[in-house]
């Protein structure tokens, strides 16, 4: 069955009206827009991976509710945020404490650098590096700089997906890159 | 172009956010400049390292079957009410039309109430107008014709409407005045720019929302009347017209990564008591100290007046976001 030309809301139609299995188009669209978005805001990835799944399940349950003059993705973020406040909230866990995404990186690159050529070696050590430089960047300026980056969404998008002001998003991507370029360019320099 | 550009546009070029004859010129001078060049591919191999890198952490990490099994699991089913231009399952097709004619029959039967007509069927809400000049989406409707309210759309209504909601105790509640209604979460008829008058008439009672809060309608009339549009605010330097929902972003944002219990999102420093929202923060006891509260929710969300929210506010740089301990702008003297 061709999903691929349908739109958001022709899929949510469609789901609502039965066809369950159509939503896994609306999974695979927008899994790693949610995953990046989580990342952004969380180290933990067993808490990312748990609340993906459960943005999806719980988008899925409430699809009735669902407003199709929003945009489809903007409404998988909100609950998303909404599941990661009562995550924090219940857990009480500090979402700057843990370096877990860098742990992570580690102990899987780890076990796969065995088996793989020098240079995707060097790249993963770049990107573990890199991960560390990201991770240092205020909140607010990771979540659209990956959202840019990692799924190449335009501003435009990201603006509404975020809710933000274009020129705010435009002004937390070029600062939270070019705070990523002065990271790199001390990082290179050094001895 | 002579002068090599600003960082900004080199950024917005390796985005592809710019215009073509911009983009064309920046590649002119980039075939020339060999600093800008070296730029642009740092800027771009960045980019790639982060990208690949997360691509191959996701394709690790993915929960897509996870999340079919789980829906398949549960299956709620979440039809409520015929889309239009939905092509149902044949067993839907004729399923939904016999289940409602059943639960209209028995709802004409048993739950009909005195002096007022019913409509609907089982978790459904259905409206109809009660007098000849009503209108929807612009529109006038005949008072005898029943309408449902359908998931996946927001009808503006403008006059007087009696809604009948039937779940386990059926609800009757008249509407007047105008406002976008639709089909929320759980069943519950959503009044979006309202300035209605809402009337319970029959049953024991029923939640709606209205303009954002949940409303209990127990008894009696509720008034709406107060609908203020959304305000422009300015947030730091930034003018433009923001929703109550993304001042709330903001805010959380904000309380987020500048570790202070809450905050406090004000329209403009001249017009100081046009307060918008208040987050604060929970997780932590908000007397602690500055530094260990990190994240934060919003607890109440309040207009306190908007009549002149919407003139003129200072584009200048002043930062119109407050810290609530030294009840100084945040970014000054923390």
């Amino acid at each position: 069955m061709n999903m691929q030309g349908k739109t958001d809301v022709e899929l949510v139609k469609q789901v609502l009206a039965g066809e369950i299995e159509m939503f896994s188009e609306l999974v695979e669209r927008y899994e790693k827009l949610i995953f990046s978005y989580l990342l952004s805001r969380i180290n933990d990835l067993q808490e990312v991976e748990d609340i993906v799944q459960d943005t999806f399940v719980k988008a899925f349950r409430h699809l009735a509710s669902y407003d199709c003059e929003r945009k489809f993705a903007g409404w998988l973020v909100t609950i998303a945020r909404n599941l990661l406040i009562d995550s924090r909230k219940k857990s009480g866990r500090n979402i700057a404490s843990t370096d877990l995404v860098t742990d992570v990186l580690l102990a899987d690159s780890a076990k796969e650098n065995r088996s793989h050529p020098p240079e995707i070696i060097i790249r993963r050590e770049q990107f573990r590096k890199i991960v560390q430089m990201i991770q240092e960047l205020p909140e607010d300026l990771r979540t659209p700089f990956l959202l840019r980056v990692v799924n190449e969404l335009p501003y435009q998008e990201i603006s509404e997906i975020l809710n933000l002001p274009l020129q705010t998003v435009k002004n937390r991507i070029f600062k939270a890159r070019g705070l990523l370029r002065e990271k790199r360019e001390t990082y290179e320099e050094m001895p | 172009m002579k002068k090599c550009p600003e960082k900004e546009i080199l950024m917005a070029y390796v985005d592809g956010e710019l215009e073509n004859d911009e983009r064309a010129k920046l590649r002119v001078h980039l075939e020339k400049c060999s600093k800008c060049a070296k730029e642009v591919a740092a800027i771009s191999e960045d980019s790639l390292i982060i990208k690949t890198g997360i691509d191959e952490l996701f394709a690790r990490h993915r929960v897509n079957d996870k999340i079919m099994a789980e829906i398949q699991k549960s299956r709620v089913p979440v039809a409520t009410t015929k889309d239009n231009e939905v092509v149902n399952p044949w067993w839907q097709r004729l399923l939904w039309p016999a289940l409602g004619l059943a639960l209209l029959f028995l709802a004409i039967v048993m739950l009909i109430p005195s002096g007022h007509r019913y409509h609907g069927s089982a978790v459904s809400v259905s409206f109809h107008a009660l007098n000849d000049d009503s209108t929807i989406d612009g529109v006038v409707v005949p008072s005898d014709q029943v309408f449902k309210l359908q998931a996946c759309s927001r009808q503006a209504l403008c006059g007087n409407f009696l809604f009948s909601t039937v779940a386990e105790n059926p609800t009757e509640f008249i509407m007047k005045g105008t406002a976008m209604v639709s089909f929320a979460d759980q069943a519950i008829v959503d009044f979006d720019k309202a300035e209605v008058e809402l009337d319970l008439v029959n049953g024991s009672g029923v939640n709606v929302r209205v303009n954002n809060s949940l409303v209990s309608l127990t008894s009696g009339s509720v008034n709406y009347r107060s609908f203020s549009p959304p305000v422009e605010a300015v947030i730091g330097a930034v003018k433009t017209i923001i929703a109550t929902e993304t001042i709330i972003d903001e805010a959380i944002d904000l309380a987020s990564s500048t570790n202070v219990a809450s905050v406090t999102v004000v329209i403009s420093a001249d017009q100081p008591k046009t307060v918008v929202s208040v987050a604060t923060a929970t997780s932590e006891p908000v007397h602690s100290t500055e530094t260990q509260i990190k994240t934060a929710t919003v607890v109440a969300v309040e207009t306190v007046a908007s009549e002149s929210a919407e003139q003129e506010h200072p584009a200048s740089g002043v930062e119109h976001i407050f810290n609530p301990f030294t009840d100084k702008p945040l970014g000054q003297g923390q």
